[in-house]
């Protein structure tokens, strides 16, 4: 048994060292890429769902223009409060996006 | 890479047919695979066009996937799958009478690269395969068993007399 894993780890040695590469070549990834089959066209829920994201996207920015004209110009100068209205609209855009990927 | 890292990119591939994230996979396991299918076939243009084609079986199989095991695991086992398809439609084995005798000359003015590629050829597929993915690999014996398709104890008998047969042309 001793001699077996003496043995083994040899191989084990020899497998990691001298075992032949296997051909280099940086375009394999995009030659795989380009042989896969096409992306499946876009069905009609497909152009319903971009559509009420369009809508969506659209209602978000009114709203937020909205809100931020009701705001003392004064709080929007304090760079947290206008960094917090960005990351707001930024999560939400985010979100949308994700969502858009999935149909 | 990660089981969750590979669970995540099957993932986004299978529910948003993100190609890129199939692309960090190939990136990922195109080149251990590559070494794999060459070490099986010895030939580097056949182990490239049998690693692309194992890699659109991939894609095409990827819902098959169940996560319960690595992704890596699975790839080569397709991979394998693949270079047998090759070797039942051109039948280029070295047969086990090839194989030196005991005690014969051992390979002079080779070196040690050349050895352990020249010896693989003195093996039978399967012992190819046992040998490349428990010493490559290093992949416990139930693994192989599962990339395989054979039970753990036919596993051991290969891994053994693949071993005897190495020693025996590489001492």
């Amino acid at each position: 048994m001793k001699h077996d894993k003496n043995t083994d780890s040899q191989l084990r040695e020899l497998f990691k060292a001298d075992l032949a590469d296997g051909p280099r070549d940086p375009d394999f990834t995009r030659k795989v890429m380009n042989r896969l089959p096409d992306r499946k066209p876009a069905g009609w829920t497909r152009k319903l769902m971009t559509a009420v994201y369009i809508i969506a996207v659209i209602i978000a920015v009114t709203l937020f223009v909205h809100v931020t004209k009701g705001i003392n110009p004064d709080t929007l100068k304090d760079p947290m409060t206008l960094l917090t209205y960005f990351g707001m609209l930024a999560t939400y855009f985010t979100t949308m996006a994700l969502s858009r990927s999935r149909t | 890479m990660t089981r969750l890292e590979e669970i995540s990119l099957v993932a986004r591939c299978v529910g948003f047919d993100d190609r890129r994230a199939f692309a960090r996979l190939v990136d990922e396991y195109h080149q251990p695979l590559l070494r794999f299918l060459t070490g099986m076939c010895g030939d580097e243009i056949l182990a490239a066009d049998l690693a692309q084609e194992t890699f659109i079986k991939a894609w095409k199989g990827l819902k098959s996937w169940v996560g319960s095991g690595r992704f890596s695991t699975w790839l080569f086992a397709i991979g394998l799958n693949e270079f047998r398809s090759h070797a039942r439609s051109s039948r280029t084995e070295v047969s086990a009478d090839e194989i030196p005798e005991a005690g014969a000359e051992p390979l002079k003015g080779i070196d040690a690269r050349m050895d352990l590629n020249a010896a693989l050829k003195y093996l039978s597929e399967t012992q190819r395969a046992v040998v490349l993915l428990f010493y490559y690999r290093d992949l416990p014996i139930k693994k192989i068993a599962a990339i395989t398709n054979m039970p753990e104890n036919t596993v051991k008998s290969h891994l053994q007399r693949a071993r005897a047969v190495l020693k025996q042309i590489l001492n």
